[in-house]
Order: structure tokens, then sequence, then C-alpha cells
């Protein structure tokens, strides 16, 4: 048992009662969790637990926020319901921080699923993506979080865009369709005539779907690259109670093997030797940069102060053995 | 299970010195003739939503109670067989009861309507819960917060006598576009309808066609007194009229190829760098 086991595990738990767990808290919206939870579970799936926060905010711009600014009347009066959601993401947010990333999402764990599938088909990997590709993939996680999920929702609100534009984000979100995939319900996908707008987005988000699934094989964790949840959790992570934390000094030989590990091709955990917090923004808290340093106490997960897990030497063999046992068994060869 | 954090947390944001007074609810006046929603209007007229009314021709003595999603009720004013239903400001579903009981004989009439404004701690389900009625018809369940009845979905009505159901009884349902169904409730007291696909000229778009309603009824006839209960309600042209599932996997499957094609060229790269 190591930690990336554990994690698959509740990844597995979690993808269950996220997509199918109406039956334990109700079918409702009144009945869900939150309706602003830190991951993308989507209120298009009738079975869901929760909805992301991502819906509220972009309903909210869009019906409360764009209202109160065309009719004049108070602003403040428009902007509480976002508030309210808000506040009831950091309520849940700073519980764990980003690991609501990488051991809550189901569609991180769809990504992760696929990826060890397409190891397992033998498919060729790539371990990690050229740094000009990451650079350059980094700032649009941003754009969406801005344009898809306040701008433009706004913008529908005041009525400078058309209406279709008021959820925009949700209508490309591969969430949506793998939710309600997961849950037998295939009306979510969809070529949608009804206008130009929403032609577009709904061929988009279809084609992304399928773009997602396909490099998935190869690639680790391709939509958290760009995804606005991502985003927005790294304008909060300072909050969190989980922490990642580096001590450098006087152990760390700058190995690399931190920086090869990360899903998310983090290479700057590989290179700050200076400051403690390395809970970078496109960071999911999955761990496996800890699991894979080989020097004691150099990277660790905390939670509120308190180490959880730190890298460890003999973790470290024993997991690394793991992992070429792992790497080594595929579908088509069998176990050699 | 249920953590009303939202619910809290504005309950919390309320308290604080000097904040926004709870929304007044808008006095019931005079307004449409029709029992559909306002129309949308675009975008602007959002939120401005005009008055709605229930028509009650048939019913113009009936005594009419609002219940509440936090399950309080009041008596509403029936005037001439209309009326306009108010606006609490709370954001939910809300039961119109039109009752008329005369010798023998008393007859329901029952809409669920949803409200917007400030949120409730209470679950759609608990209003369905509360007896209403001697016998009702119960959507179960009544389509989600935001979502409506749609042509082509299928969906339950629980015929609830008293403490209990109403078994093996014949229900009822006709739509405004005219199409007729009829079914038998189980051992459980429920009756299924497929609500027909039956309008005509369905133009690309859910603001572009107006919907129709349907009413789903039953009588019951107990120590010789005859109940009769209808459920009032809206319905909507299906969206799958202006989007394709077909085509949608199609594109999918283009975006699955492109994905083979980049990662493709992520391999060529590497064999070219080494």
């Amino acid at each position: 048992m190591n930690l990336s086991i554990i994690r698959k595990l509740v990844q597995i738990a979690m993808f269950a009662f996220l997509v199918y767990g109406s039956v334990i808290v109700g079918y409702y919206t009144a009945d869900k969790l939150s309706v602003a939870f830190p991951a993308l579970t989507c209120a298009y799936d009738f079975q869901s637990a929760d909805y992301c926060t991502l819906i509220p905010f972009q309903h909210q711009m869009d019906h409360r926020v764009g209202q109160a600014l065309v009719a004049g009347t108070d602003i403040i009066r428009g902007v509480m319901p976002l508030v309210i959601t808000l506040l009831t993401f950091m309520v849940l947010f700073i519980f764990l921080n980003k690991a609501f990333c990488g051991w809550v999402c189901p569609l991180g764990t769809f990504q992760e699923i696929l990826n060890m599938l397409g190891q397992k088909l033998g498919l060729r990997q790539t371990q990690s993506l050229p740094e000009p590709v990451v650079q350059r993939l980094r700032p649009l996680k941003w754009v969406i979080l801005l344009l898809l999920v306040f701008v433009f929702p706004l913008m529908a609100g005041i009525g400078t865009v058309d209406h279709d534009l008021g959820d925009p984000f949700c209508k490309i979100c591969p969430s949506r369709i793998l939710t309600t995939l997961a849950g037998g319900d295939t009306r979510q996908v969809y070529v949608d005539s009804s206008s130009n707008i929403n032609m577009v987005l709904s061929l988009i988000a279809n084609f992304l779907f399928g773009l997602m699934v396909a490099v998935a094989l190869t690639v680790r964790q391709p939509f958290c690259r760009i995804c606005p949840m991502l985003a927005l959790h790294a304008t909060m992570r300072k909050l969190g109670f989980v922490r990642l934390i580096k001590n450098a000094k006087p152990r760390c030989v700058k190995c690399g093997l931190c920086a090869k590990a990360c899903p998310m091709d983090i290479r700057e955990i590989h290179t700050e030797m200076d400051a403690r917090n390395v809970l970078f923004p496109d960071c999911t808290l999955c761990g496996r940069c800890v699991e894979f340093c080989p020097d004691k106490d150099v990277l660790q997960m905390q939670y509120i102060q308190f180490p959880v897990f730190s890298a460890d030497p003999d973790y470290f063999k024993k997991r690394k053995k793991a992992q070429g046992r792992w790497d080594k068994w595929t579908l088509r060869k069998g176990k050699r | 299970m249920r953590i009303p954090i939202p619910f809290v947390l504005y309950m919390m944001v309320l308290m604080l010195p000097g904040q926004v007074p709870a929304q007044e609810p808008v006095k019931p006046g005079g307004g449409n003739a029709e029992v559909t929603p306002a129309s949308h209007g675009g975008h602007a007229g959002h939120g401005q939503r005009s008055p709605k009314t229930w028509q009650l021709p048939d019913m113009v003595d009936a005594r009419v109670t609002l219940w509440r999603p936090d399950l309080q009720s009041e008596t509403v004013a029936l005037d001439d067989g209309r009326v306009a239903i108010p606006r609490t400001g709370l954001a939910s579903y809300h039961a119109l009861v039109a009752e008329d009981t005369s010798q023998g004989r008393t007859r329901v009439a029952i809409r669920y309507d949803y409200g917007h404004g400030k949120p409730v701690s209470s679950s759609p389900e608990d209003l369905l819960d509360q007896p209403k009625a001697t016998l009702e018809l119960v959507p179960s369940p009544i389509p989600r917060e935001h979502y409506r009845y749609i042509s082509g979905e299928t969906w339950g009505f629980t015929l609830r006598y008293q403490d209990g159901v109403a078994a093996d009884v014949d229900v009822l349902l006709r739509t405004s576009q005219g199409s007729q169904l009829t079914a038998s409730t189980d051992i459980n007291g429920r009756a299924w309808f497929t609500l027909p696909e039956d309008f005509k000229d369905v133009k690309p778009g859910r603001r572009l066609n107006d919907p129709g309603s349907f009413r789903v009824q039953a009588a019951l006839e107990r120590e010789g007194h005859q109940y009769e209960t209808r459920l009032e309600a809206v319905y909507h042209p299906n969206p799958a009229h202006w989007r394709s599932t077909t085509l949608g996997f199609w594109v999918m499957g283009g975006g699955f190829l492109a994905g083979l094609a980049i990662v493709r060229g992520f391999g060529r790269n590497r064999e070219e760098s080494a």
C-alpha cells in the first residue's frame, strides 16, 4: 500500500459518490451538499451529490449582478448571492485546499484512469510535455476562468452579448458530458442548432471531450492543465489547511525526480530552493513529488502545519520498485 | 443528508450591520390571462417577470391556499375564477391548492410553481410530503429546481388519499395540445405518464416555443363522498427537436482522432530530438 494506491481508492470512492450520490443526499438542488463544490461535479448529472461552484458563479453573474447593473438597483443586492457562493466555496476549500483536484474531482479521476489504460495498452507515454508547451498552456486556465465564468455571463446579464453566453463554461465543460454519460444519460452529447452560439459551443464541447480522451491516454491530466477550477483554487491556495512544503537545505541535491513524477509538469518544484511553500498554482496535491523524493523530509505534505506525509528514502526505494513493476506490466504483453 | 451552508451563510450575512433588508414580496396584482409562466422577453427584461395568474373557471367558489416552501400556508383571494399567484420572495417550489367542497363532493386543484428569491433551508420534498388535501396527486418527483416538464419524458404522479395511497385507480392526463392518456396507479399509488410529443411547429430553441399545459386528474369515492383531484402543470417541447445526439457523437469522434494526431506529433518530436 502506498500513497498513490490510497489516493486512487479515494478518487474512485469520490467519483461514485459525486456522480451517483443523489441516492444518499437527495434528488433536489436544495438537498445537495453545498451547490458550490470545489471540484467539477455537475448539475446536469441528475444523480449527482453536489454541483460545482462554477455553475452558480455563471448564473449569478448573469442573473443577479448583470440584472442589478441593468436595472440600476442596489448592486449589493445583486452581488450578495455571489458572495454567499464564494464564502460557501471557501468554507469547503480550506479543508482540502487543492487536494480537491488531485483526490476528489471526477474529471481528474477519469483522466488518470484513461492514462492508466493507455499505459496498460502499451501506448507510448509522454512523460512530460515540453517546457514551451507547458508555458503556453498555463495562462489558458486564467483566460477560461475570467472570460467564460465571469465576463461573458456578466455581459449576457447586462445584455451586451446574447443570452446564450450566460453559461459558456458549462456548455463546453467535459465534466458535463462525462458525469451524465457515466449515469447512462446521452442527452448532454449533442450539436445544438438553436442558435449560432449554441452550435459553436456544443461543437467545442463534444470535440474537446473526444480530444481530451485521446490525449489522456498518453499525456497526464490534459484538461486539468487548462481547468478554470484549478485557477480558482490557485487564488486561494494560501488559505487552505493542506500545504506542500520543501525543506530544500541541506538535503535537496536537485535530482529532479519530483518534477519528473509531477503529472502537471511543475518543474519549479525541482528548481525552487528558497521558498518553503511550494504549492504552485498548477499543483493538484497528488503527493507524487513527495513519494518520489529520495531525501528525508525534503518534501512534505502538511495539514495545519502538522506533517502528514514526508519524503523518506526507505519509502522511496519501495515506491520506485513498485512503480517499476507497474510500468512493466501491460495488457498487450502481459507480465514480463 | 443536507448541509445548508449557503442558507446558513446567508443568514449570517443578513445579521451583519447595514445589510440589505429582505426583499419585500410583490403584492398580488392583476395580470396575464394565461396560466403559462411569464415570457422571458429578452435579457434586459430578465427578472422583471410579469405576475402570473391561475384560471379556475369551474371552481369560482373554491378556497385557495398558498403553501410556501417553508411550509407556512396562507389564504389567497379568488377573484372571478382567477388567482393572482403571489410572489413570496422565496426561492423554491410553492403549492397553490384550490378546494371546493359541496354536498357529497370535494374537488381539489393543485399546481406547483417555482419562485425566485431568498434561499430556503427546506427541500421541495418537504412541500410534496405535506398533506394538502384529502385526495391529491403528488408529483413523484417534481422536476428539479430550474428544470421543467419536457415532452417525451416520463414522470410519475402519486395519488395520495388521507395518510396513505390509492392503488388501482384510473388517472387521466390531458394536454392543452389535445392529447389524452390514461394510466392506473400501481400498488404504491403511482401512475406514470410519458408526456406526449404533441407540440406543433416546434421552433429551434426553448425561448422560441410557448409552453403547453397539462392536467392530471383522478376521482375516488369513499363512504358516500366523491373526491376529485387534479394537478395542473406546464410542459415544454423536448430540446431533442433542435439537438442532435448522433452529430454530437460524430464530433466527439473527430475530437478523438485529432487528439490521436496530436499525441503522435509529440511522439515524433521526441524521436527527432533523440
